[in-house]
């Protein structure tokens, strides 16, 4: 090699130049021979940009995935081709599904052989049409530059969500003299974040003539950073409260008028207020099916205003009355300057918080075993409820959800949309990069936890100090309570008689493990793990067969659910 | 219930495929496509769908709209606009019938592409329902092939 091309670049070292213009602290990657150019270049760049080695192209994409939901900036992935791709197709679809920020980074084979089902060669723009909210393949090494642009514009504006980049070999070897214009042009992309005045309007209207009005909390308003703003609407209009499972957070779980999370296994009275309410503003929520319930029966009486960001969510699920396209902080901004004059709501407001305090969240506790709730309610006592908690899938999930009481948003990682098992461990890895300081807390199912367990590698690597708790029921128990409840009992497949041993499998890792089975030693073995500065795991023997209650039964209407207690009973 | 959707896309490849791939993903049936570059340098596309009527056009565009290739959604179902399909069939005439099918092509304003010994090949431009029609009346005679080709539309004015 001569001197001068030591100076040369290649498509690869632009690829590096872009992510560090767009200010990329970290990539979650994993090597292999159609990124070889790409890893040569992240080595030889001595840049800032650092690179996190998860152990699976899963582990990697959920780790993306934790740092931008807690961050609100993009998560950045690299892969291979073929398997390296296809390895994260789980990962772009939840992100796809929970509107997460994603860029993701293929390596391709080269041009000239793209086709020929070349060694290693998959199709990842055919399969991740449907799972991105747009992908591009670099055609000419002059283009990286404006397509990387272009890809992070369309992953962090309007609606956020996944944008895969796949880039064949070649142009990343590519000797680069030349590079286009990198001005963004994407007409056809326009996202529309300021509220129309007439529908904000009309919305007022709506306000000022309800009687029983109910706001519900979505992910968006979280998105938008607009918690003062909505705290600030609240606290004019003492307006009760309820909330998505990703709009835990947005507004104090602790505060007077949040009644809890709406739907499935949410609060009996936050799914009543909804159910009886005349006036229902969602600000950010896509009216998933698991908060509707039986959409016939879903707030029969409100008239709907739905405030987001995506104009094809409206409208979609449940039929609308005042759509809102903006962003939530802009919708609320405008909302928040005029003085409605409304009816006095107070015996509204009386009759549902009277439904809270006499329907709380219940469970049993003083049995042979640990009661999941109750130990995620010491988890939310010794972390003063300001830890960032990632879960997993199924019962230990809704516990958190029910349990640990978010007081800011953006601090609950979790799989909403796609509900995919294995996303508890390796998310805590990219919150815990996202906010060094802070405890972030890993909530796991003795089976999800085994779906991503050797992401505990990547943890020791980087010395994060995470705590994961493993909810250890012996059991798929979300799968196990539908067996329980509507299959008769026929726990098919859903016992696990035959785990690992979690604490000797942590320390095979070379993290601290810890086992807890007694709720007297529950205190002590949590200020323990709390006190320890590095990762520990936690296997915490559960009541096996605790349910998640309440809940709705599949294809019944939220006001119907089953397993409410009264605190007077 | 079936809506006419025209499309201007910006002409990426792999366009086609973010269009029937939206589509199908959301359930909604393709009952026709056509498309070709159109005079902006874009590319012009006219879809007929088929919509459950519960769902509403609404969301039909709204989910075109949403793709970043797509510049301009344009429903004319409920407008006024001109439409045309090309059909062409490939008729088994035996020599004694050929005047017989001239007959029917006359009226229509159809045209005969080619002429061999027991076959003819006729194509027929119009409205869809125009085609059909044409399509009963040649049918008798025993269709050797069919190809439509699907409408492409513009509003009037
Ligand atoms: C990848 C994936 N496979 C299967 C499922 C279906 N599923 C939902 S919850 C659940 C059980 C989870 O069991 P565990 O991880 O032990 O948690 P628990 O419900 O016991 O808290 C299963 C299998 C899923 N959500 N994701």
């Amino acid at each position: 090699m001569n001197s001068q091309t030591n100076h040369l670049k290649t498509g690869a070292d632009i690829l590096i130049e872009a992510l560090v213009q767009e200010n990329v602290e970290y990539c979650f990657g994993y090597p292999g021979g159609a990124v070889l150019p790409i890893y040569d270049a992240l080595y030889r760049s001595g840049e800032s940009l650092e690179h996190i080695l998860c152990r699976h192209e899963q582990g990697l994409i959920h780790a993306a995935e934790g740092y931008a939901r807690v961050s609100g900036k993009a998560g950045v992935v690299f892969a291979t081709s073929g398997p390296g791709a296809t390895n994260l197709i789980t990962g772009i679809t939840d992100a796809m599904m929970d509107s997460l920020p994603i860029v993701i980074f293929t390596g391709q084979v080269a041009q000239a052989v793209i086709g020929t089902d070349a060694f290693q060669e998959a199709d990842i723009i055919g399969i991740t049409t449907p799972i991105t909210k747009h992908n591009f393949q670099i055609q000419d090494a002059r283009d990286i530059k404006k397509i990387v642009k272009a890809a992070f514009h369309i992953a962090t504006t309007g609606r956020k969500g996944p944008v895969l980049v796949d880039i064949p070999k070649n142009i990343q070897e590519t000797i680069i003299t030349q590079q286009h214009d990198d001005k963004i042009d994407l007409p056809g992309y326009q996202p529309n974040v300021i509220p129309h005045m007439n529908q904000i309007n009309k919305l007022k209207e709506a306000l000022r003539n309800s009687e029983r009005p109910v706001v519900l909390t979505g992910a968006g308003l979280g998105v938008s950073g607009a918690e003062k703003e909505f705290k600030k609407f609240i606290d004019t209009y003492q307006i009760p409260v309820v909330s998505t499972l990703h709009g835990l957070g947005v507004f104090d779980g602790e505060h007077e008028l949040f009644l809890g999370m709406a739907g499935m296994h949410g609060t009996y009275s936050a799914n009543l207020a909804i159910h009886e309410a005349d006036l229902l503003i969602n600000i950010g929520s896509r009216f998933d099916d698991r908060l509707t319930g039986a959409i016939r029966s879903f707030a029969p009486n409100a008239i709907v205003s739905h405030i987001d960001i995506d104009p094809a969510e409206i409208g979609k699920n449940i039929h609308t009355h005042i759509p809102i396209v903006a962003d939530a902080k802009e919708a609320l901004e405008s909302l928040n300057k005029a003085h409605i004059k409304t009816h006095s709501i107070g015996a509204w407001r009386d009759k549902v918080l009277a439904l809270k305090k006499e329907y709380p969240l219940w469970y049993k506790t003083g049995e042979e075993l640990i009661s999941p709730q109750w130990l995620l309610e010491q988890i939310y006592e010794i972390t003063n409820g300001d830890a960032i908690i990632t879960t997993d899938v199924g019962q230990h999930q809704m516990w958190a959800a029910q349990f640990y009481k978010f007081k800011k948003p953006r601090r609950f990682v979790t799989s909403g949309g796609l509900g995919t098992m294995g996303f508890g461990v390796p998310s805590a890895i990219g919150a815990q990069l996202a906010f060094k300081n802070d405890v972030v807390v890993s909530i796991n199912g003795d089976g999800g936890f085994q779906m991503n367990m050797q992401e505990l590698a990547t943890i020791k690597e980087k010395n994060l100090p995470i705590k994961i708790i493993i909810i250890n029921n012996e059991a798929l128990g979300m799968v196990r309570q539908w067996q329980e409840k509507f299959y008769d009992e026929r726990y098919s497949s859903s016992l696990l008689s035959a785990n690992p041993d979690f604490v000797k499998l942590a320390e095979g890792f070379g993290i601290k493990g810890m086992r807890v089975k007694d709720e007297n030693k529950v205190k002590e073995c949590l200020e323990e793990a709390f006190n320890y500065d590095g990762p520990v795991l936690i296997d915490a023997r559960v009541q096996k067969l605790d349910l998640v209650y309440p809940m709705v039964p599949a294809g019944r209407g939220n006001h119907e659910m089953i397993g409410v207690k009264s605190c007077d009973a | 219930m079936r809506r006419i959707i025209v499309l201007d896309l910006i002409n990426s490849s792999g366009v086609l495929n973010r269009i029937t791939g939206m589509l199908s993903k959301r359930n909604f049936n393709i009952h026709s496509i056509t498309g070709g570059p159109s005079e902006s340098g874009t590319t012009k596309m006219t879809v007929v769908v088929d919509i459950p009527k519960s769902l509403g056009a609404e969301q039909l565009t709204k989910q075109l709209n949403k793709l970043i290739d797509v510049l301009k959604v344009t429903d004319i179902t409920e407008e006024s606009f001109v439409e045309r399909e090309l059909g062409m069939f490939k008729v088994n005439v035996s020599r004694i019938e050929r005047s017989e099918i001239e007959a029917i092509v006359r009226p229509f304003r159809a045209r005969v592409l080619d002429i061999s010994t027991d076959s003819m090949i006729i194509e027929v431009t119009g409205v869809p329902s125009k085609i059909d029609a044409f399509f009963d009346l040649i049918k008798p005679y025993g269709i050797e092939a069919e190809s439509r080709t699907g409408i492409t539309a513009f509003t009037r004015g």
